[in-house]
């Protein structure tokens, strides 16, 4: 592992009155691939999208880069070579497959070493026919694909990429597994994963987070997962 | 009496594109916002005083005419931005009821101000000797009102390209359509809005100038083309451009209809016709950014 790059102390996250992520700290290391796992509704997506400032009142101190955001916009976080991919996909219906690479390569700002239309289809071939499709004509399974794509095509520093799996066919998965590795070893990119898909977490990522009713109760390596049996009974068993 | 149905329909169309005129700024608005501008009107009849400062009773000619529109558009546009920068911007997130409230208390300051400004007199237009003649084409026809046709097509086209071909079109409907994804994306968010805004206040701007013509200019100029363009926007699909053209050359027709078919129950066809459509068709025509 490299030099840390995210560094979460004390997160406190709230929506509205509720209270929903409780003194979480993590890090993760530059190039580093970390998972979070955890059951429906124990806040992963609330904790990506406190990383990102993008929806829930955030406490507690976020560093990147060994800088404190503070209330940095997401706007300005994503400028600053973050990434969103929201679970909820939020394609651009009204623009093509290529337009919504554009506009995500656009919104990253100047001064990146972006790779170009050709490159981030090549990384995603499913998309290969589809670039000047409308974004509102995809399947949901392509819409997934091009918001990972969407992500990557920015060449962020770091990707918050919440639960890509969901609704894909088993062969998918396993593609996007290999194609997230790939784009993310060949960009450099760090990855901050939010999966309840087991395997694809394993596949994708090096250390494993679980978080329960917005607390983290495990960290470690896989090989420190398998070795807590108990624990992925107790909180990820449906 | 067949010329007097073309006549009304030739009028019907004329109306149809004055209502767009105005609708166009109002749906822009919508789209962006979600915010029903209630001051939309006051804004236009801003940018016919404008107009009429510009030019006195009568444009000495067809030039100056078009630039008192557009600078119109300019004035207005400018009170956009102050209208955003003060009031829309700190109502993103809060609850329609205050949106409207808001919207209601621009329009009364506005109206107010333009009453302080510009007095309560009510000055009578004419259009430049350009646009002053009448043709025969069967039916007597006035160059102005062709004029007019002519002004709120070329708004459609400009707008209909301008959304879905540019660039920054692209942009302005991204955010229209999801703010928080343009804002996770790294848009920003806030300025986009903002120069739509000014667009659309622009647009009234624009439509004043062009439209203060042939009318008497007063304080209740606005009153009459809100009401339509708001039942345009309505019908067409709140944040339709597109829907808004169609849907106000439709109210035009049935108020111009309403005058030979109906003549004792002014206005009647418009209700009746806002009713159906909204019966037949509540999310308008082009639904897309009605959320
Ligand atoms: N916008 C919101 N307003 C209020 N409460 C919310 C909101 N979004 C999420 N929550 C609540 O926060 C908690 C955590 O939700 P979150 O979406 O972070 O879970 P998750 O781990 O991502 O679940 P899933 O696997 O189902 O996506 C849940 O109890 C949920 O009800
Ligand atoms: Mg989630």
């Amino acid at each position: 592992m490299g030099s840390i790059m995210l560094e979460l102390n004390g997160i406190e996250a709230f929506y509205g009155q509720a209270h929903i992520l409780h003194g979480i700290s993590l890090a993760v290391g530059e190039g580093e691939r970390v998972a979070i796992v955890g059951r429906n509704g124990a806040g992963k997506s609330t904790l990506l999208k406190s990383v990102m400032n993008a929806g829930p009142k955030v406490r507690g101190e976020i560093r990147f880069d060994g800088m404190s955001l503070g209330t940095i916009s997401a706007c300005d976080r994503t400028r600053r070579g973050m990434t969103l991919v929201p679970e909820d996909r939020r394609i651009f219906t009204h623009i093509t497959v290529a337009e919504n690479i554009r506009l995500a390569q656009h919104g990253a700002g100047p001064g990146r070493d972006l790779p170009a239309l050709d490159e981030v289809i090549r990384a995603f071939p499913i998309l290969k026919d589809l670039t000047q499709r409308p974004g509102g004509q995809l399947s949901g399974g392509q819409q997934q694909i091009l918001a990972v794509a969407r992500g990557i095509a920015t060449r962020p520093r770091l990707m918050l990429l919440d639960e890509p799996t969901e609704g894909l066919a088993p062969v998918i998965v396993e593609s996007l597994a290999q194609e997230v590795i790939t784009a993310c070893d060949r960009f450099g990119i760090a990855l901050l994963l939010a999966e309840q898909n087991l395997w694809f977490a394993r596949q994708c990522a090096t250390q494993v987070v679980i978080i329960d009713s917005g607390q983290i109760v495990f960290s470690g390596d896989w090989a420190a997962f398998d070795a807590s049996a108990e624990l992925v009974e107790r909180y990820l068993a449906v | 009496m067949m010329s007097l149905y073309l006549f009304s329909l030739f009028n019907g169309l004329v109306m149809g594109q004055a209502i767009f005129l105005v609708a166009a700024g109002l749906t822009l608005a919508f789209g962006i916002m979600k915010i029903f501008n209630f001051a939309h009107g006051a804004f236009f009849m801003i940018g016919a005083y404008v107009a009429h400062a510009l030019t006195g009773q009568e444009a000495a000619s067809l030039p100056l005419f078009l630039g008192a529109a557009f600078a119109a558009a300019i004035v207005v546009g400018a009170m956009g931005v102050a209208t955003d920068l003060v009031v829309f911007r700190r109502l993103a997130g809060v609850p329609t009821e205050y949106t409207l409230i808001a919207a209601f208390s621009v329009m009364l300051l506005a109206s107010g101000g333009a009453e302080l400004v510009f007095g309560q007199g009510i000055h009578a237009i004419y259009p430049p000797a350009a646009l002053g003649g009448l043709i025969q084409m069967g039916i007597p026809i006035s160059v102005y009102s062709i004029f007019i046709v002519g002004a709120g097509v070329v708004a459609f086209l400009v707008l209909e390209i301008g959304l879905n071909r540019l660039w920054f079109g692209k942009l302005i409907q991204a955010v229209a359509r999801d703010p928080w994804m343009s804002d996770v994306a790294g848009l920003r968010v806030q300025r986009i809005k903002l120069i739509s805004v000014a667009i659309s206040f622009a647009l009234a701007g624009l439509a004043g100038g062009l439209l203060v013509a042939n009318q008497s200019l007063s304080l209740d100029l606005g009153h009459s083309y809100l009401l339509l363009a708001f039942c345009a926007v309505i019908v067409g699909g709140l944040g339709s451009v597109k829907g808004a053209f169609f849907a106000a050359i439709l109210f035009g027709l049935a108020d111009s209809l309403n005058y030979i078919l109906l003549p004792t129950m002014p206005g009647v066809a418009v209700y009746a016709l806002l009713i159906v459509l909204v019966l037949i068709r509540p999310q308008g025509f082009y639904p897309e950014l009605s959320q």
